[in-house]
């Protein structure tokens, strides 16, 4: 059986109430119920009299939820999904990804020209850990964000779709690679850093190859992404119709 | 130009009272549904779940605060008055002094009537 007040949550959502108050709002009234059908009781009403006169007297669902939907500003992502779903979360990558790039390059900067014997194995792991990250997880994570949001406040807005096409093409342009030469017969070492997934053709890079790449791993991405989506809303919208 | 009217003697009614409420200590919203019953006799009933738009209302205006805090084994909202709430309070009764005291004139005659 439904908890009280569960549409008046739905109703809610649906009309852009920020989660956060509207699950407020909906335990509030739940414990009011409480209180109000305990005073019915005590006043001499059976336990499903004073239920139901407790609820008449609270207003219906649907008076509960426009009641609070007149006089509650509706949340940042359903005022403004263009900025929450589509130019927040690449900023975000773009962020992440300059930050990562920022900090290994001021960890290696400094010590790689004293490694004669190569890069020691903590840091080649290291790298190797935060390329693999920032090239595959950092996107789907950011995703996985923006599916959560949505699906979390019920937005079905064209800018859900257009931040997770975004999302892909960005993090699927992005490849974090690090070539780290050691000092050799008197010069000093260097370390290389891309971050754009070069596919290198007889000792080249290749760009027909590499739009071919970055456009399978966007597709690739979308593809996941626009599946979870459409499945997570399917089943909440299927759990509260 | 157009003189300000008054479209709703109710309006600012709902807030001024809470405000006055939670003065004195801080409630949760039932008990402020019943402490305004009580204190008007009945005359003024807040709708028992439309009492929470107006609480969160002033809540986001800075006017009220609130703490989720556990009495006799209940957990509730309890709601209380900040010193933004006190100032709100005291032009809300000022308007509201003013009005009745208006309409209190009206009621006498006591300006315009002409003796019979």
């Amino acid at each position: 059986m439904p908890q009280p007040f569960e549409s008046v949550r739905e109703q809610l959502l649906r009309a852009g109430i920020a989660p956060h108050l509207a699950r407020r709002y909906v335990v509030e009234l739940r414990e009011h119920l409480a209180d109000v059908t305990a005073r019915e009781r005590g006043a001499g009403l059976d336990p499903a009299a004073a239920g139901l006169r407790a609820r008449t007297l609270l207003g219906t669902d649907a008076q509960l939820a426009q009641a609070m939907i007149d006089s509650t500003p509706r949340s940042l992502a359903a005022r403004a999904p263009w900025a929450v779903f589509a130019i927040v979360p690449v900023l975000m990558l773009l962020a992440v990804v300059w930050a990562v790039a920022t900090a290994m390059m001021h960890l290696l900067a400094p010590v790689h020209s004293s490694w004669p014997g190569g890069v020691p194995n903590t840091y080649n792991n290291l790298i190797t850990t935060v390329s693999f990250v920032a090239s595959y997880l950092l996107g789907p994570a950011i995703a996985g964000g923006c599916i959560a949001l949505a699906v979390r406040q019920r937005l079905s807005s064209r800018w859900v779709w257009t931040g997770l096409v975004l999302i892909a093409l960005f993090s699927a342009a992005l490849g974090f690679h690090m070539n780290i030469l050691p000092p050799r017969g008197g010069h000093p070492g260097s370390a290389m850093f891309s971050v754009i997934p070069g596919v290198i053709v007889a000792g080249r890079v290749n760009a027909a190859a590499t739009l071919g790449v970055i456009a399978l791993r966007a597709a690739v991405l979308f593809a996941i992404a626009a599946l979870a989506y459409r499945a997570l809303r399917s089943r909440l919208l299927s759990g509260h119709t | 130009m157009a003189r300000d009217t008054n479209p709703n003697f109710m309006a600012g009614v709902p807030e001024l009272m809470i405000l006055r409420l939670l003065q004195d200590r801080e409630m949760y919203g039932y008990e402020i549904v019943q402490a305004i019953r009580a204190e008007t006799g009945d005359v003024v009933s807040l709708g028992e779940g439309i009492v929470y738009t107006v609480l969160h209302a002033l809540e986001r205006d800075g006017a009220l605060k609130s703490r989720r805090k556990t009495v006799e084994g209940r957990s509730r909202i309890y709601y209380a008055v900040t010193a933004a709430g006190l100032r709100r309070y005291r032009e809300l009764a000022q308007n509201w002094t003013t009005l009745a005291g208006a309409i209190q004139s009206v009621m006498k005659g006591s300006r315009h009537a002409t003796a019979i």
